[in-house]
């Protein structure tokens, strides 16, 4: 019998609930899930309608709110950690809501994954499935943010005593219930939309040329691209359009799915290193850094880019566009994109106006090498390589 | 309004050594003394073997194993195999075999947590949260050694009632699996006709998923690499029958399928399928094989989004190049060709009356598919059974 070449793992045990105004309605299954006595974690309270909104709701369903954390770390501290699990344990919650933006929901994922494993150290956790699950400690997941893709990958970044960045993998940080309603979405300011889009669209980039990838995350991740044209620059035109926004959150509730698979590239390693190091949001590290990752990674991921294209312009751009400058097209296009609407709202272009110079380089190549994401890169990756990319943008 | 609900935790695990990951997956879900369940062909073909040798015995191992599932599950396999599950104390199920392991482990499931000692039946659908919170869960592994009928990694299964002529239907939380297990070592070669039936069933099963899901994206993808890799893959799989990768690969997209049409509410096709496989005794997947060309034909106008099939039936390139106003008479064309085109290289039965079902049966059998069909689409009536079942005579 011959043998088979390839090995494929795919697993999304988060389940979804999605639509504009289906907050109410999915609420109603919290106890369901095991909710009684929950853990409210959200961005600051202060005129904050949907933390407002999701906690009537949770209510609403009979689960009681146990207690309220209020987490503005960009990136989670060990700190706000231990002190999350000590208002947990003190007020006998039994599970975590999270609504709020990408800090938030990273912050409730690496709760629940602490509390679920009974880890006493948040440090032990770091790395690849590190922690197993001994209790059963419900997370649901509410997005406030455009961006959405953490909501349902099985990542998060965390930030030590000593400011150093690190990573945990683990199922554990999958929430069990995401509820995605673009009604529940902040907009506080035009840059919103954009950040969701870029991030979106990067990552499943990214995802779609992986070495992971296989045709279900692709399709997955295709799905989301067209996601992504059909409604960047209707939310970016308006922020209050809620079939826009929506469309942007599937998008990056399909990247995140595909991300617990295909993992992403060195566009993600690198923004995760700048936004760490210059404390810059990731969308805007993104934003500078990913044509030239794009192109970084075109020799070996032409076909893929290809494809991609048309998901970007769709019939007759495509059929018009010769088939060898298709992938240039796409990077192109991408570079177009970020170039308008960050020159647009007057966002950063380059490493010099987010305060990155050659003196941090060397901390942010460092920090770059640290991350997973490279691991699936369809290039091998290299330190060179990284600076390279970086002084390209400076 | 776009809304959309989906949910499936099932783990799968495909290709290469794939088997390996088995006793970390047992671990990881606390399961020390599974029951291994199987049929006399796995037995007989070394794949309980190849099972045990890749336990980790130290501290997992096999509680007790048991291999005479009958050729289609009944009432009695799932009484026989709660009952030896109880008596050795075991705390999860391997299935390791074809569909009737398969049907048997999830309905075994089903019963054994929620503490039903004798083989009932139920006939409705169960508040899936409700299930999952007040009976917990069993760790339940499925390990195809066949063709997979694509309910490995979904909420269905059914048993069937030989001597009733009944055929069980259940659709819960409580029989969905932990994972599922494909790995070429427990696969053997298949005969082409068998990969061609089990393949055009799937494209249907994927098609279905593609038009009914358009609001779901996630059911959506999983519907859209079915059918891509079916196009792609199944008339190579034919050929050259003994390529493990091809094998893989199209069981996957049964697979895959399987999650996009059941993730359809209600669906005609499925309850034709599904009536005419009681009747015939042949599989839900022969039926499709043979149905589906007459149903999209028939059904094209009112499956709306049917133009947007055409795309990951022909890919990108042919899609951009097409007059968009002809796509649903292109992606008709397109399945024809395929369907015949695997039809002759296989050379299997393409008309019902090959199952062995009469015409003087077609009255009693649209009577059967509407009691059962709960939609709502006034065009999916009692005439358009009968005809439907009248062209594919």
């Amino acid at each position: 019998m011959k043998g088979s070449r390839f090995y494929y793992e795919f697993y999304n045990p988060a389940k979804v609930e999605a639509g504009i105004g289906c907050l109410e309605q999915a609420a109603e299954k919290l106890p369901l899930l095991g909710l009684h006595n929950a853990f409210f974690v959200c961005d600051r309270l202060e005129n904050n309608d949907s933390a407002d909104n999701v906690r009537k709701a949770v209510n609403a369903a009979k689960v009681r709110t146990g207690a309220i954390y209020v987490c503005e770390d960009k990136i989670v501290r060990l700190e706000s950690l231990r002190d999350m699990r000590d208002v947990y344990r003190a007020n006998n919650c039994d599970s975590i809501v999270a609504c709020g933006s990408y800090g938030v929901i990273n912050a409730a994922k690496t709760l629940r994954m602490m509390l679920a494993g009974q880890v006493a150290r948040f440090e032990d956790a770091k790395g690849i499935d590190a922690v197993r699950k001994k209790v059963n400690v419900p997370l649901v997941a509410v997005p406030t943010d455009v961006g959405t893709s953490n909501v349902a990958s099985d990542d998060v970044t965390l930030k030590d005593d000593e400011g150093a960045v690190f990573e945990c993998v683990s199922p554990l940080c999958i929430p069990d219930f995401c509820i995605i309603d673009p009604k529940v979405v902040s907009v506080r300011d035009a840059d919103a939309p954009i950040a969701g889009a870029l991030e979106s669209f990067a990552k499943n980039i990214e995802e779609f040329v992986s070495r992971q990838a296989v045709t279900l995350t692709k399709c997955m991740n295709l799905i989301a691209i067209r996601e992504v044209r059909d409604n960047f620059v209707k939310s970016a035109d308006d922020p209050t359009d809620e079939h826009a926004v929506f469309g942007l959150q599937k998008a990056g509730l399909l990247a995140g799915i595909c991300y617990v698979g295909a993992s992403a590239g060195i566009a993600h390693a690198i923004s995760g290193a700048l936004a760490s190091v210059t404390g810059r949001e990731r969308y805007i590290c993104t934003g500078i850094i990913f044509a030239e990752c794009m192109r970084y990674n075109l020799e070996v991921a032409e076909k893929d880019y290809a494809q991609a294209y048309y998901y970007i312009v769709g019939d007759d751009k495509y059929a018009a566009t010769p088939a060898g400058e298709r992938a240039e097209a796409l990077i192109a296009a991408a570079e177009t994109m970020i170039k308008e609407k960050f020159g647009a709202n007057r966002l950063a272009t380059r490493l010099s106006d987010i305060g990155a110079d050659e003196e941090l380089l060397d901390k942010i190549v460092e920090e770059t090498m640290k991350s997973y994401a490279l691991v699936t890169n369809p290039r091998n990756v290299t330190k060179e390589d990284v600076y390279a990319i970086l002084r390209s943008v400076m | 309004m776009s809304t959309f609900g989906f949910s499936n935790d099932v783990k799968i695990l495909c290709g290469d050594h794939a088997l390996d990951n088995l006793p970390y997956e047992l671990r990881e879900r606390e399961c020390t003394r599974p029951l291994l369940i199987s049929d006399e062909r796995s037995y007989r073909l070394g794949f309980v073997k190849e099972v045990r040798h890749a336990m980790d015995n130290d501290i997992v191992a096999l509680g007790a194993t048991y291999y005479k599932i009958s050729e289609k599950a009944t009432p009695k396999d799932c009484d026989d195999v709660i009952n030896l599950y109880k008596a050795h104390g075991c705390d999860g199920i391997i299935a390791l075999g074809g569909e009737n392991v398969t049907q048997c482990a999830k309905v075994a499931k089903l019963m054994l947590l929620q503490g039903v000692g004798d083989f009932v039946y139920f006939n409705h659908k169960f508040d899936m949260d409700a299930e999952k919170l007040a009976y917990g869960d069993l760790p339940l592994f499925i390990l195809p050694t066949e063709i997979p009928c694509g309910i490995e990694a979904t909420d269905r299964a059914s048993v069937f009632d030989e001597k009733n002529n009944l055929l069980y239907n259940f659709e819960s939380v409580l029989t969905r699996a932990s994972a599922v297990i494909l790995d070429v070592r427990l696969t053997d070669i298949m005969p082409a006709k068998a990969m061609a039936t089990a393949g055009l069933g799937a494209l249907a099963m994927s098609i279905k998923g593609f038009v009914d899901n358009t609001t779901n994206p996630i059911a959506l993808a999983y519907a859209t690499s079915a059918i891509h890799t079916i196009i792609n893959e199944l008339l190579p799989a034919m050929r050259h029958n003994s390529n493990a990768d091809y094998r893989i690969s199209i069981y996957s997209s049964i697979i895959n399928a399987g999650i996009a049409y059941y993730a359809i509410d209600e669906s005609l096709l499925r309850d034709i399928a599904t009536e005419l496989s009681i009747k015939t005794e042949h599989s839900h997947l022969q039926i499709l094989s043979i149905m589906f060309p007459v149903y999209y034909k028939e059904k094209v106008t009112t499956e709306k989004p049917f133009k947007s099939v055409l795309m990951p039936l022909v890919g990108e390139e042919e899609y951009a190049l097409s007059n968009a106003k002809s796509r649903e008479i292109k992606a008709i064309d397109k399945i024809k060709d395929f369907w015949e085109s695997v039809v002759a290289l296989a050379e299997i039965p393409s008309r019902l009356q090959s199952t062995g079902i009469e015409q003087s049966d077609f009255v009693k059998l649209a009577d059967a598919v509407i009691t059962r069909y709960r939609g709502t689409d006034p065009h999916n009536n009692f005439t358009t059974i009968v005809k439907l079942l009248e062209e594919a005579f």
